[in-house]
């Protein structure tokens, strides 16, 4: 745990340091901008629904992707796991210090938005509630789905996860056969807009997402950086 | 004491060769690791350090396998060669968390990274964030995050590069009184002189394999067999030759424009020859450098020879 909570700090520092923090903090305006712009003749929960729809597409699953798909590359690229990983530090590490930093402030950022939407909407507090766990489940899995793929492809980590949650995250709830794949859709049944089962959804996420870092685990175990140059 | 052992270890990128076969023992002291750019030091540092998978062989430290037991990196400090960090970071945080990772409590290591710091003359700097710090200051505080948890064993791959002569001085005092602490260092170079200022005992590396190991001084003879070129810029070519080919190890001299090349086989004394040939016949010397004065044209030669 002494050096999950190292590796933490390490990457709580880098996180305030470096760009990608202004890019979320543009992402947790947006449905808030939404909220305020959405057409009044709505009723308050067809308004909240679309926010919460577009949290989760956006903010719920982008936040993780920008801040954990480069863990494991960034390492890499910058040959920075050299200090790391020649140290007494197993591996899997990194990742949990990691996600230790991200998963609540990602969390806590779609809570809060959330929140500040509801407050300009208005409506039963049950809404947002749902919403929130909905959120949170949906942070949890795109977290973990961001370190699996990170590490899995970690020269193009961005590249992948972001084309999986354009594509891919929009493509597959309208697929019967495989929509079970979908972390937005499991968030969007925990938040209370679709499927009748939360339970079974967030039983889905925590399977997924078990799945996601048992990935990311086993290739950053494996994995061996270095070249015929040196 | 902690010895470093390396029993037929290869490793393979691929289908490309980085090490070859290589047996050794590093025990307490300085050990320097020399060889051209490509000879497979730094793929040995890796593997050692634990970063890197033995393709075949056993790489350890003490008893333990660095890849896949822990204990064996709790005894390591690694400065790796390239200029990779984490540039957000002050020297002082970076110095901490690398102690701290080693196992060191959090206040013990921020003490030990202010001394380590301090010690490395980054005092004023230590505070200030390393994207904004010079080569050598790097190379300092890359150094520093090796040192500060006190490791048993030390890998310091190519550790002057980058460092001005006064840096370059100091820390290679600050290595040889590792050594001399009984601190088991390896430190690789491809500069002769850098690896000879530091300690006598090395191996020798060329393209993956281990070509020599032991005294620096039979090295020096093998080099001295090689014929060796000095070029030398300056306003009167023909009057410097004039004064050096009576020298009996110099063998020949060709002039260029502005410029002669002097063969020797004992490049030591035709660099002490030049300056008092020079001043005998006040010459101006522009510049003098050797085409043959990197380690790769050498260990050309003594693969040839071999």
């Amino acid at each position: 745990m002494t050096l999950t909570l190292a590796l933490a700090r390490l990457a709580w520092k880098r996180l305030w340091r470096g760009k990608m923090v202004w890019i979320s903090g543009l992402l947790v305006l947006v449905p808030l901008s939404i909220a305020a712009i959405a057409p009044r003749d709505r009723s308050p929960e067809r308004r909240f629904e679309l926010i919460v729809e577009l949290t989760l597409r956006s903010l719920v699953l982008l936040v993780p992707v920008l801040h954990l798909a480069p863990v494991v590359g960034e390492e890499s690229e910058r040959k920075t796991y050299t200090y790391l990983w020649s140290r007494p530090v197993p591996r899997p590490t990194l990742l949990w210090g990691n996600l230790l930093v991200i998963l609540p402030l990602a969390a806590v950022a779609a809570a809060a938005t959330l929140a500040a939407a509801f407050a300009l909407i208005g409506g039963e507090v049950e809404w947002l509630a749902r919403a929130q766990a909905g959120a949170a489940a949906g942070v949890a899995g795109a977290s973990a789905f961001a370190l699996g793929v990170g590490a899995l492809f970690p020269r193009h980590p961005l590249v992948v996860t972001l084309a999986w949650v354009f594509l891919g995250e929009q493509i597959l709830p309208e697929i019967p056969s495989v929509q079970n794949l979908s972390i937005v859709r499991h968030a969007t049944t925990i938040a209370g807009h679709g499927g009748d089962d939360p339970a079974g959804a967030a039983l889905a996420v925590a399977i997924l997402s078990a799945i996601w870092l048992a990935v990311a685990v086993w290739r950053i175990k494996r994995m061996e950086f270095g070249s015929a140059e040196g | 004491m902690t010895a470093v052992v390396l029993e037929d270890v290869s490793k393979w990128y691929g289908q490309v060769l980085g090490v070859a076969n290589v047996s050794l023992t590093v025990g307490p002291g300085i050990t320097g690791l020399l060889g051209p750019n490509g000879a497979g030091k730094t793929t040995l540092m890796k593997l050692i350090a634990g970063l890197l998978r033995p393709s075949r062989g056993r790489a350890a430290i003490g008893d333990a396998a660095p890849w896949s037991d822990l204990a064996a990196r709790r005894r390591l400090g690694y400065c790796p060669e390239h200029e990779g960090i984490y540039e957000e970071l002050t020297g002082l945080e970076l110095v901490t968390a690398m102690a701290e990772l080693s196992g060191m409590s959090r206040r013990r290591a921020r003490e030990r990274a202010e001394a380590a710091l301090v010690d490395l003359g980054l005092a004023d700097a230590m505070n200030r964030r390393l994207g904004g710090y010079s080569k050598g200051m790097r190379q300092r505080a890359k150094l520093a995050q090796a040192l500060a948890h006190e490791p048993e064993v030390l890998l310091l791959d190519e550790p002057l590069t980058g460092c001005d002569p006064i840096a370059r001085e100091s820390l290679v005092a600050r290595i040889r009184d590792l050594g001399a602490a009984g601190k088991t260092v390896l430190v690789s170079s491809h500069v002769l002189h850098e690896v000879e200022a530091l300690t006598h005992d090395i191996v020798v590396m060329f393209r993956g394999r281990v070509l020599a190991e032991g005294d620096v001084y039979r090295l020096r003879e093998l080099i001295d067999e090689h014929p060796h070129r000095v070029r030398v810029e300056c306003d009167r070519p023909r009057a410097l030759a004039e004064a050096l080919i009576g020298e009996d190890h110099v063998t020949r001299a060709a002039f260029e424009d502005g410029a002669v090349e002097l063969m020797t086989r004992v490049p030591d004394k035709l660099y002490d020859a030049i300056p008092a040939a020079a001043a005998a016949r006040g010459v101006k010397i522009r510049a003098l450098t050797s085409p043959d004065n990197n380690l790769q044209a050498v260990f050309e030669y003594l693969t040839e020879k071999k």
